[in-house]
């Protein structure tokens, strides 16, 4: 699959923003496009993971596996991205990450940035900038609501964990749905 | 003293890093010792530097919202950085940070910050990174932290195993 530079800026706006017309070819170098159908698995949650995924087409429905249940976050659709917690420090994923419909994501290897950050380290850092303002911003988000959640908990003196909607709001915050 | 190269070397965290990456942050990083109880920024304020700790231990706190003080949301060791949240997304500071006991650290003003990216990019990126894997792994712990709490079904879990690491 081509990608040009220009759609390249249009489909990924934010991850793009500070890049001329030639890094954006250089990145998608480094980029693996790939086809998606419905209920394939891309990130299976607790397992090592290494690479990331920038959703092209379709959407992805993001998961978080509890022993007893699943609880489903919310999905993510084209222009967005999942897992780059594993490229900036790779280790077991956070979260389960299934197609919700066919589609196309551009897979980003460990590999493929630790060679993107010798050969380029101007791209490499204008990525690592905006992955790390989305990482700062979900966590503070997180934090937050969990402090609102505990603040909640002690004026109604009751818990209200087993409706796990607090669960669900910091799900979101935690693997990016919601900033 | 020990001199910041000397420190910096102690630090698993910089393990990777060159004699010139370490002389660059030598030259841009300040270091103080601070006492017991030193607040290093204080919620609410605006961000003007971040911080990493070269010894000791600092607790993050947040102001609680139904009820007077602090809760405990972090403690930081040394090796570790603190401030970067709110200097990355210029915003106020989103948390406390208080010194326990002697604590020795190495302070980046913003300006510093933004002139050793545009000096040095690769010695800037590889901080960079250092930042961005601190997020992720801090990220991954609360994510953790959370699932104990719904093991336990007590909310206030998440904060005491966030603690934990």
């Amino acid at each position: 699959m081509d990608i040009s530079a220009d759609q390249m800026r249009d489909r990924f706006p934010q991850l793009t923003r500070h890049m001329s017309r030639d890094q954006r070819l250089v990145l998608i170098e480094y980029l693996d496009a790939r086809p998606v159908s419905a209920d394939d698995r891309l990130i299976q949650d607790g397992q090592p993971v290494d690479e990331m995924f920038l959703v092209w087409a379709g959407r992805l429905t993001i998961v978080l596996n509890f022993d007893q249940q699943d609880l489903i976050v919310g999905s993510v659709g084209p222009g967005a991205w999942v897992g780059e917690t594993a490229v900036m420090d790779p280790g077991p994923a956070c979260a389960t990450v299934v197609s919700a419909d066919d589609g196309v994501v551009l897979a980003l290897t460990t590999e493929s940035f630790s060679s993107l950050e010798k050969k380029h380290p101007v791209i490499a850092s204008l990525i690592l900038q905006v992955f790390s303002k989305g990482l700062a911003s979900r966590l503070r988000a997180s934090n937050q609501l969990l402090l609102d959640v505990l603040s909640q908990d002690e004026q109604r003196n009751a818990v209200s964990i087993r409706e796990r909607d607090w669960v669900r709001r910091i799900g979101e915050h935690l693997t990016g749905i919601r900033d | 003293m020990a001199t910041l190269m000397q420190l910096l070397q102690t630090i698993p965290q910089f393990a990777d890093f060159n004699q010139s990456e370490l002389t660059a942050f030598e030259k841009a990083f300040r270091v103080d010792i601070f006492s017991d109880g030193h607040v290093f920024m204080n919620e609410g304020e605006h961000a003007d530097s971040m911080y990493l700790i070269l010894e000791g231990d600092v607790e993050i706190r947040r102001r609680r919202k139904s009820k007077a003080g602090y809760a405990l949301i972090d403690r930081k060791h040394a090796g570790e950085l603190f401030g970067i949240i709110s200097l990355i997304n210029s915003e106020k500071h989103g948390a406390t940070a208080i010194a326990v006991g002697s604590v020795q650290v190495a302070s980046l003003p913003q300006s510093a910050f933004e002139l050793l990216f545009d000096t040095h990019a690769p010695i800037a990126l590889h901080f960079q990174r250092l930042i961005a894997r601190q997020l992720a792994r801090d990220l991954r712990r609360f994510n953790r932290a959370l699932r104990a709490a719904v093991q336990t079904e007590d909310p206030r879990a998440t904060i005491s195993t966030y603690r934990q690491g």
